[in-house]
């Protein structure tokens, strides 16, 4: 019914057992409010502590970790590596936990208006998250898993890569960035505008770019979406299905390479080399700044040097 | 950049020699200069007792102490390393909004 975490806390807890028909009904606290003034109810409760932004930061950093904690305002404790756990239930406006690499430990119960919680150490998402504007979990390589009940309008995973599922129970209203994440699909039932990158996207640009077609890239007008449209695509095959024009040929260590450039309507031409690596003979195409006109200076970009002339390694394999 | 004397380049990753490591460079465990994203392979040094790693800011400098050191990766041929201080650092691609970092 439970797991317990590394660090002793319930990760779920225990299904709370069914009412005796015969006891008389327990009082049921209320839900607490997404606003910050928590109910008179909440504040009674046993372990329940409200304060002010400025206290709750000293109390979280001290290590002294209250169940319940009830902030009236915004707690920010970014870029705070001696954090390692938020209470099981916490009530606050603005969450912002960015930039702590050991938290790992997030609330079963929030409530809050927005959350941002990029570059943390969390692993796994649990519980009942109610949160009125946007949760930002972006930039977090170990996170597998969110609340089984999430509701927010926009939520970001973007660069998440182990993250491979949504729950099914997860509740959006405005749209979801999923651009690095490890997603393939949505859950059938969220209905929300997908985004990679910040640009809105469809899902088979989101999740089956293998199903575009180069000749749509380059008809679409928009030229932020273009681009993200012929990241998704790939380089390498874009030029292998619209081809170029080849405006320097050479050779190097790996046989010949070629200069590319392939003209876009309102916006700059994409001008990449394509060379063979000299040891295992497969080709890459790599795109350099639009200015450059020879595969010697484009090698040398790549390489970090604006000079061809500072550009002569004496190996390459 | 400029760079007058010896360069290597070995896949994506670049190794420069330099007269001098940096006062305050800090040394860094392990001998892999860079890691693959996707394959799992990784650049690295394969005498253990040959080279040593050293972290300046965001810059990477390897010191050869043995007359050589190989540089390994599973796809690409060795290279032998001469005994000096090397800068280390990965080809850039460019992007309309980001100059990025090559990774393989």
């Amino acid at each position: 019914m439970f797991s317990i975490n590394a660090r002793g806390r319930h990760l779920r807890r225990p299904a709370p057992a069914a009412p005796e028909p015969a006891a008389p009904a327990a009082p049921v606290p209320p839900t607490p409010s997404i606003a910050s003034e928590p109910t008179a109810a909440y504040a009674r409760a046993a372990g329940v502590v409200r304060t002010t932004p400025e206290e709750a930061r000293a109390l979280l950093l001290s290590g002294r970790m209250p169940d319940e904690l009830i902030v009236s305002g915004a707690l920010r404790l970014n870029g705070e590596p001696r954090l390692r756990e938020l209470p099981t239930f916490l009530e606050c406006t603005h969450l912002e936990v960015n930039n702590c690499p050991n938290l790992e430990l997030f609330p079963e119960r929030l409530r809050a208006t927005s959350v941002q919680a990029t570059r943390t150490g969390i692993r796994e998402l649990t519980g009942d998250w109610l949160v009125r504007e946007t949760v930002n979990l972006s930039d977090n390589p170990r996170l597998q898993r969110l609340p089984e009940r999430l509701t927010a309008k926009s939520l970001s995973v973007a660069n998440c890569p182990q993250l491979l599922h949504l729950p099914a129970t997860l509740h959006l209203t405005n749209w979801v960035e999923v651009a690095g994440s490890g997603l393939t699909s949505l859950p059938s039932g969220l209905k929300v505008n997908i985004r990679w990158q910040g640009t809105a996207v469809d899902e088979r640009t989101a999740f089956r770019p293998e199903d575009l077609k180069a000749v749509e890239i380059l008809n679409v007008r928009n030229v932020t979406r273009r681009r993200v449209l012929l990241e998704r695509f790939g380089l390498d095959r874009f030029i292998e299905e619209v081809g170029g024009l080849i405006i320097d040929r050479d050779r190097d260590a790996g046989g010949e390479r070629q200069l590319l450039s392939i003209p876009l309507e309102d916006d700059e031409p994409i001008v990449a080399l394509r060379v063979k690596c000299p040891s295992t003979a497969h080709s890459y195409v790599l795109r350099v700044p639009p200015h450059v006109r020879t595969c010697r200076r484009a090698a040398a970009w790549l390489a970090g040097f604006e000079n061809e002339h500072d550009y002569r390694p004496l190996i390459e394999t | 950049m400029t760079q007058t004397s010896s360069l290597y380049r070995h896949g994506d990753v670049l190794i420069g020699a330099v007269a001098v490591l940096p006062t305050g460079a800090v040394p860094r465990p392990g001998l892999v200069l860079a890691h693959g994203e996707h394959t799992g392979h990784s650049h690295r040094i394969r005498e253990t007792n040959a080279a040593s790693l050293y972290a300046y800011g965001h810059e990477l400098y390897l010191v050869v102490s043995a007359p050589t050191a190989t540089l390994i990766h599973e796809e690409h041929r060795p290279i032998e390393l001469p005994v000096g201080v090397y800068r280390v650092w990965q080809q850039r691609e460019y992007t309309p909004s980001a100059i990025r970092t090559v990774v393989d």
